[in-house]
């Protein structure tokens, strides 16, 4: 490995003059490849006097009489050590990204972790390009404490769901905000059809390193945006030294991780088919026109078009195999005044769902310049294409699956036909509608496609006024423009008919600005005093054009562009908001060992009512870092220890732009003139929710390796922004409203171990936990509310956030074969308390959606060149509503729909059978209504990630002209090692809502990492 | 130098930031009320936003108010069931039911319209409301709001001429909803009398402000006129009701339909009886689309409102080539399916998707005549009550009338069944003249007083105004 350096400048710069008397001598090397470092800087302790290693690692160094005698040895990217000057020293540097004081990025700066009384979480690069994840907030799956990741589906560019301690609110907002590079972005999903993640316009490769703000002292300096936490994402940078050169490869492929969605065959659909009609014809007393069950039964299943046979496997029809491909490079050096940056990325990725794909080109420039002695000048460039091709999907929770997607063309396939006739010709197979799902999978006659090109650029400039008091500005700029396409040929369902042909055009260009600008100052006096403190402004303008324009009645199927269509509809919008903030922070230390902190932020909003609009959030913390006291230096176990605390307050703003107005919308027509009418309520008291955090916290480190982090965390929200239900008279139905109160507590426990064994294979391991409670507290007027899609979860003071609503579903009576509800939840299961119809059962919470526990296990495992990394991922205490299998256990009900497979044989036909499915009836009885028979456990330990790679010799690799050759395989989602419920994807977002969209993936991937 | 740089620096980050302004945004496809209606040609506009939400929600005129009492008086059949509308016909409405709970935050969200226009037209500069196009617009808005509390009432209370009934119960009527309120008002059912003098009131205001010319797509004095005439005769006021009602039939510009254009005035806008029709738009965004009048009443659509077979041989039974109106009733086939249906919503002939475009004909000159038919009748004027039923059955024959002398109160109300059939007659004429209600498909009946024959006030707005009474047996 070529370690290029900051030789030449030590050189110039730091020798003085060598008045020799005892020589040290030796070599260093790196303890990450045991490979010599080159131009490492050794100078001795409390001097200017030194030198640097030379092309071998050797060094050797004359010290005079008076000097010390100890030597620092230090090198960028590692450990700096202090070793007794000697001759023949052999010194080993360890990387410093393992190292247990680490400089972390805060807000609006970077701390070293000793020193930072707040509660924050850093992930390093490494951790975050797991191949076959393309954005970064899915990468961060178990990797730290109180965060929690989840997708509502697996289609590639989805969205992942952040949540961090906890759920921040009832109706808006639970994501926390994302800043990259020091400027806030907007992130989240910005289609309202399909799950898309602005996020995955950021290539995780460029990433350097992601903190998560926990608590109020890390994250209120961000203020009105921080009550659901903060991740702070800073992209790589150049180094000094020789250019680097690296390139990469992934090559994988995925199938549905979980045996999800599996459906009846044919010959089982017949059978459960025909005896759900002669139930039906029994029940009712016969159908006129017929002479017996049989009859009814056989002239129904013949309009069915179903025959007692197996036709084609729609599951493996539909959800084929996907694959991905991912290339990168990147370059990057730069000399001691001046760092470059540069990467190209590729990926595409097919997904599970026939039609989806993924697609993203990506390329980074970041270059650092120093102008002069006191002015440095940095300059971030991102641009990025996303291209995301799928279907409509459910991430928004509407009521009901589609028809057309993939899940719904899955249940209405008819399991006794095959895909083409033996001419080769499509068959209809869609019960009831007669259609090929080729034609609506194919990717020509139907498809929704988001393409999102987005720039990101900062440019940034630091004046160093003093040695203490310096100046940073940081402007940026956002750019995103989302194109959003869809269409819906003549062949396919809902295009088809009288509509010949739907196109829909949507397009979002959004553009943010930012300028913050801060002064620091910094000085440390009569050697034991540290303070630090900055002060700034900075504002932020969000600007949004919208135009839609959709067209029908194709006069082709050939082509989808909207000219060949005739115009239906055509919008158009802007929208503005601004933000104006007043943001200080002190922090002072003693000795570095006792810590004080404070912040304040002052935020002006447009969002909000005009007498409303300022709002002050603060914080105050403080640690101990006892380790340093005297009295525990004896303990010599205990290498570094710290208890720390803090309290205040975060904000956040309504996600509607003008809710504080009233307003009369303009979009009306009425017959030939145009119309308006109120939109909104006037609410000029609309003003910030607000949070109040109190965490509480030790970290301990034992023998240097081993790192334990214990925190409590409170965090209780009030003001919360509410759609709060009104009564109709007034013309609206709900009205946005500061109301309620919830509060989230729980404790985050996390373990890092570093090479643990201290021996040749090196073990590592990472291992959190968190416990969540998270409490509805108060409700407008004391009043329970019903919510989500069929208002089934409930909210009630005092009870869980997430509480499902439902009624209690007992079981199959093996008697008569009906599903058995109670009529009363809050009594005992007896003959007076069942009903058979869940719409006469009475309602009740019965789950919490959220896990209580919830976190992750990493191992890594390095042996020579052999590294071995396995990540778990667990949660307990959840709850899922399984809403695709409510569908798919309608009892015979829905003629159309076929059933889950594990009905099969597991139905009741006779007086006797105990089974858990009640006796098929076409009428339907009122089994298959929403109640508890479709909430399960969510609980499981799943082997998330797991990756070998192998690094080529040096020895080998040296020959070849090249630094790092690294090959690695690595799979995600391979298998539960415990699942509370079979058969299911249990990986969902706190809410529980298991959507009918496509399923997680599990992705074997192979790769090359090569860099010279 | 140095200095000179640090100013540059920070200049530049000063120009880019420095614009408070900005915190006073708009957004651009609405108004704040005060801006939005500054003169007579913006109240006009949310006086047309009353109109177009008749025009395209679901729940109202031009979708499932303008068949509900035909599904519960017994004389549709659910053809199809695609599970829409078929609740209503079975008497399945419960107070969580959604198609109750939008009837009544449909007519109260158009009624707070009013309000709301009706407010922010006291704020008009005086010299705007000085015009006459002003007391045109406000007498719009008055007599409409009347008509949305007159439908509320229809829907939610018992009709006043019900034998029994206490029209001084409290909390009997429906809320009388007159001016813009606080977002958190508590709200209370008034009386039954409060509730028809409140709209009986609200008609006569408006009628000092109308004009008698026509209002297109909207209400003109004779409209109003109408409306009051139809309130009366619910109210019991006989007199009052015949006056008014002749009133419109001597002096409007309405005339009856002929055997000529009787099949075509269906699809026409403002056809000749039309006093009050809402214009529906052609544009997916402002029609019902098939939960319209159109979708329901074919069997292309959801179809769930036919011809029962009790109404059909009626139809049946007119002989060929006399009574027009028997071909209003027509058996509709396709590979699927197929029933009678009636052809009065065929659509508009321009119209992209005739299904979606039909407009509701919310009151003509047809009902006049049957109300002061009645209303004579129980005043005690047979002579008037003959002349107006034979002046209207006249006109629908294009052979072989026959006067009929004495006419009974059955006499009008079957004419009025076959005339106003699927228009949301039928359950409140037979209600209001104490008639047992039939069921669509079996034997039962329903007494005029049966709680079911009222829809339940929703949970969602008891839950809100928890002193709100609920209906019985609900």
């Amino acid at each position: 490995m070529r370690r290029l350096t900051l030789f030449l400048a030590f050189l110039m710069i730091g020798v003085s003059y060598l008045a020799a008397q005892t020589k040290a001598s030796g070599v260093v090397i790196s303890a990450e490849d045991n490979l010599p470092v080159i131009g490492a800087s050794v100078v001795i302790k409390g001097t200017t006097i030194g030198t640097v290693t030379d092309f071998d690692g050797n060094f050797t160094l004359d010290i005079p009489q008076d000097a010390s005698k100890t030597l620092v040895f230090s090198y960028v990217g590692l450990q700096s050590k202090e070793e007794t000057a000697k001759p023949n020293m052999r010194v080993v540097l360890s990387s410093s990204s393992q190292s247990l004081d680490e400089v972390i990025v805060v807000a609006y700066g970077t701390a070293k972790k000793s020193s930072f009384t707040g509660s924050a979480a850093n992930v390093k690069a490494d951790a975050l390009s797991v191949p076959s994840v393309e954005s970064v907030d899915k990468a961060l799956a178990g990797k730290v404490s109180g965060v929690r990741v989840a997708s509502t589906t697996g289609d590639p560019g989805s969205a992942g769901e952040i949540q961090v301690r906890g759920i921040g609110s009832i109706s808006s907002s639970t994501s926390p905000l994302y800043v990259i590079d020091g400027v806030p972005v907007e992130n989240g999903n910005f289609n309202s059809r399909a799950s898309s993640n602005i996020l995955s316009s950021l290539n995780p490769n460029d990433i350097e390193s992601l903190t998560v703000l926990k608590d109020a002292a890390a994250a209120s300096l961000y203020g009105s945006r921080a009550a659901n936490g903060v991740v702070i994402i800073t992209t790589k940078k150049g180094k000094e030294g020789k250019v680097n050169v690296n390139l990469q490869a992934n090559f994988g492929v995925s199938s549905m991780a979980t045996n999800s969605y599996e459906t009846m065959n044919g010959i089982e659909y017949y059978d459960y088919s025909k005896l759900a009609l002669m139930n039906y014809y029994n029940d009712r007393g016969g159908v006129s026109g017929f002479n017996s069950p049989e009859d009814y039964a056989l002239a129904q299943l013949d309009k069915r078009g179903l025959s007692r046979v197996n036709g084609e496997d729609w599951r493996d029809y539909i959800y084929k195999h996907g694959q991905e491909q991912n290339y990168q490079v990147s370059i990057s050096g730069g000399s001691a005044k001046s760092k470059y940056y540069t990467s190209f990325g590729y990926q595409d990725i097919q997904g599970l769902a026939r039609g989806t794909d993924f697609k993203r080109y990506s390329g980074v420039v970041n270059l650092n310049n120093e102008l002069a002695d006191w002015l440095s000048m940095d300059v971030k460039t991102q641009l990025s294409k996303t291209d995301q091709k799928g279907y409509r999907d459910q991430s928004n929770q509407s009521q009901g699956i589609g028809y057309g997607t993939p899940l719904g063309l899955l249940q209405q396939a008819n399991p006794s036909k095959t895909l083409k006739n033996e001419n080769g010709e499509y068959n209809a197979v869609l019960m009831g509608r007669g259609i090929n799902p080729y034609y609506e999978l194919n990717g020509k006659d139907k498809f929704l496609r988001t393409e999102n090109f987005r720039a990101l650029g900062n440019l940034n400039f630091t004046v160093k006024f003093t040695k203490d008091l310096s100046f940073k500005t940081t402007n940026g700029v956002d750019f995103s423009n989302a194109f959003i396409n869809e269409y819906w040929g003549p062949n396919t369902i809902d295009g088809g008919g009288s509509v010949k042909g739907m196109g829909q055009t949507d397009d979002y260009k959004v553009l943010a600005l930012t300028s913050s600008n801060i002064f620091m100052y910094n000085k440390s006096f009569k050697e034991k005093h540290n303070l630090d403190a900055l002060a700034g402004y900075e504002v932020q303008s969000y600007h949004r054009n919208y135009t839609q324009a959709a067209v029908s009645n194709y006069s082709t199927d050939k082509l989808p562009d909207l000219s060949v269509g005739a115009p239906s509809r055509a919008l158009g919008q802007t929208d503005k908001k601004f933000l104006q903030s007043f943001l200080s922070n002190v922090n002072y230390n003693f000795d570095n060992k006792y810590y004080v902190g404070a912040n304040i932020r002052a935020d002006r909003s447009s969002q909000l009512g005009a007498d409303k609009r300022t709002g002050v959030f603060y914080s105050v913390s403080g640690s101990w870092r006892f380790s340093q006291e005297s009295f525990m230096k004896a303990a010599s176990l205990i290498t570094d220890g710290k208890l720390r605390a803090s309290y205040g307050t975060n904000g956040r703003l309504p996600d509607s732009f003008y809710g504080h107005l009233p307003l009369y919308n303009f979009d009306g027509i009425y017959g030939s003139n145009s119309a308006i009418y109120p939109s909104q309520p006037a609410n000029k008291d609309l003003g910030w929710e607000q949070s109040k955090n109190l965490n509480i916290g030790t970290d301990i480190t034992l023998a240097d390796r081993f790192n334990f982090s214990l925190e409590y965390f409170r965090k209780y929200t009030s003001n919360l922004i509410m759609e709060v239900p009104v009564s109709s008279s007034t013309g609206f139905t709900t009205v946005l409203q500061n109301a309620g109160e919830i509060s989230n507590q729980g404790v985050d426990f996390e373990f890092h171990g570093t090479d643990m064994l201290k021996s040749k294979v090196k073990w590592n391991a990472d291992f959190s936990i968190s416990y969540l409670k998270a409490k509805v507290e108060k409700l407008p007027g004391g009043k329970s509310m019903n919510l989500g899609d069929g208002e089934f979860y409930r909210y009630e003071e005092g009870k869980d956030l997430y509480s499902f609503y439902f009624p209690t579903y007992v079981g199959v009576n093996p008697e008569t074969g009906l599903a058995e509800f109670l009529k009363d939840p809050t009594k005992p299961y007896s003959a007076d308390n069942v009903v058979n119809d869940a719409s006469k059962a009475e309602r009740s919470i019965v789950a919490k959606a959220y896990p209580t526990i919830s976190g992750g296990f990493n191992n890594q495992v390095v042996y020579k060149g052999f590294s071995l990394n396995v990540l778990l991922t667990y949660q307990f205490g959840g709850h899922l509503f399984n809403y695709p299998e409510y569908f798919m256990h309608h009892d015979g009900r829905r003629a159309a729909t076929n059933i889950s497979k594990d009905v099969a044989g597991n139905y009741w036909t006779k007086p006797g059978d105990v089974v858990d499915n009640p006796r098929p009836n076409a009428g339907g009885t009122g089994s298959d209504l929403f109640s508890t028979r479709y909430v399960k456990s969510s609980d499981f330990i799943r082997l998330k990630e797991i990756g070998l790679a192998y690094q080529l010799p040096s020895s080998i690799t040296s020959k070849a002209k090249l630094g790092n050759v690294v090959f690695n395989v690595t799979a995600t989602n391979l298998c539960f090692l415990y699942a509370a419920t079979k058969n299911m994807e249990l990986e969902v977002p706190l809410n529980g809502y298991r959507t009918g969209d496509t399923p997680l993936a599990k992705t074997v991937s192979f790769g090359v990492n090569v860099s010279f | 130098m140095r200095k000179t740089y640090i100013s540059a620096v920070l200049s530049g980050m000063l120009l880019f930031t420095a614009c408070s302004d900005d915190l006073n945004t708009r957004p651009s496809t609405s108004l704040p009320t005060d801006e939005a209606i500054e003169t007579n040609a913006d109240l006009q506009l949310a006086l047309n936003g009353v109109y177009q939400r008749v025009s395209r929600v679901r729940s109202l005129h031009a979708a499932d108010f303008g068949l509900y009492a035909d599904a519960k008086g017994g004389d549709t059949d659910v053809t199809l069931n695609s599970n829409q509308f078929s609740d209503v016909t079975n008497f399945q409405l419960n107070k969580q039911h959604s198609i109750p709970k939008d009837f009544y935050q449909e007519f109260s969200r158009v009624i707070a319209y009013c309000n709301q226009a009706l407010e922010a037209g006291e704020k008009l500069p005086a010299s705007e409301k000085a015009k006459a196009e002003y007391k045109y617009i406000k007498g719009q808005l008055i007599a409409a709001r009347a008509l949305f509390h007159f439908d509320m009432a229809r829907l939610f209370s018992q009709l006043p001429t019900v034998e029994g009934v206490d029209v001084n119960a409290a909390q009997s009527g429906v809320v009388i909803n007159d001016q813009v309120f606080n977002v958190f008002h508590q709200f209370k059912r008034s009386t039954i009398k409060e509730t028809y003098d409140f709209i009986i009131n609200g008609l006569n205001e408006s009628l000092t402000l109308l004009s008698k010319d026509k209002q297109p797509g909207g209400i003109n004095y004779y409209a109003a006129e109408a409306l009051l005439a139809r309130a009366y005769l619910y109210n019991g006021n006989w007199a009052e009701a015949l006056q008014a009602a002749e009133d419109v039939i001597e002096n409007s510009a309405a005339k009856l339909y002929t055997t000529e254009n009787y099949l075509s005035s269906w699809s026409a806008t403002d056809s000749d009886e039309s006093l009050f029709e809402i214009y529906l738009t052609d544009n997916i965004k402002n029609n019902p689309q098939r939960n319209g009048l159109g979708g329901y009443t074919t069997i292309e659509g959801y179809g769930e409102v036919g011809v029962n077979a009790r109404i059909l041989s009626i139809f049946d039974a007119i002989e060929e080539g006399t009574d027009v109106r028997k071909s209003m009733v027509k058996l509709e086939k396709n590979d699927k399916a197929s029933g009678w249906y009636v052809q009065k919503y065929k659509g508009r002939p321009d119209a992209t998707n005739w299904m979606y475009v039909n407009n509701p004909k919310i009151i003509r000159l047809a009902e006049v005549y049957y109300i002061a038919a009645e209303a004579a009748l129980k005043s005690g004027n047979q002579a008037k009550a003959d002349k107006y039923y034979n002046e209207l059955r006249e006109t629908r024959f294009e052979n072989g009338y026959v006067a009929t002398n004495n006419v009974t109160i059955d006499d009008i109300l079957a004419d009025r069944r076959i005339e106003l059939f699927c228009e949301n007659h039928r359950m409140f004429d037979l209600v209001r003249n104490n008639k047992e209600v039939p069921s669509w498909n079996t034997d039962a009946i329903r007494k005029p007083n049966a709680f079911d024959i009222l829809c339940p006030i929703p949970q969602s707005e008891t839950d809100v105004n928890p002193d709100m009474k609920q209906n019985p047996g609900f």
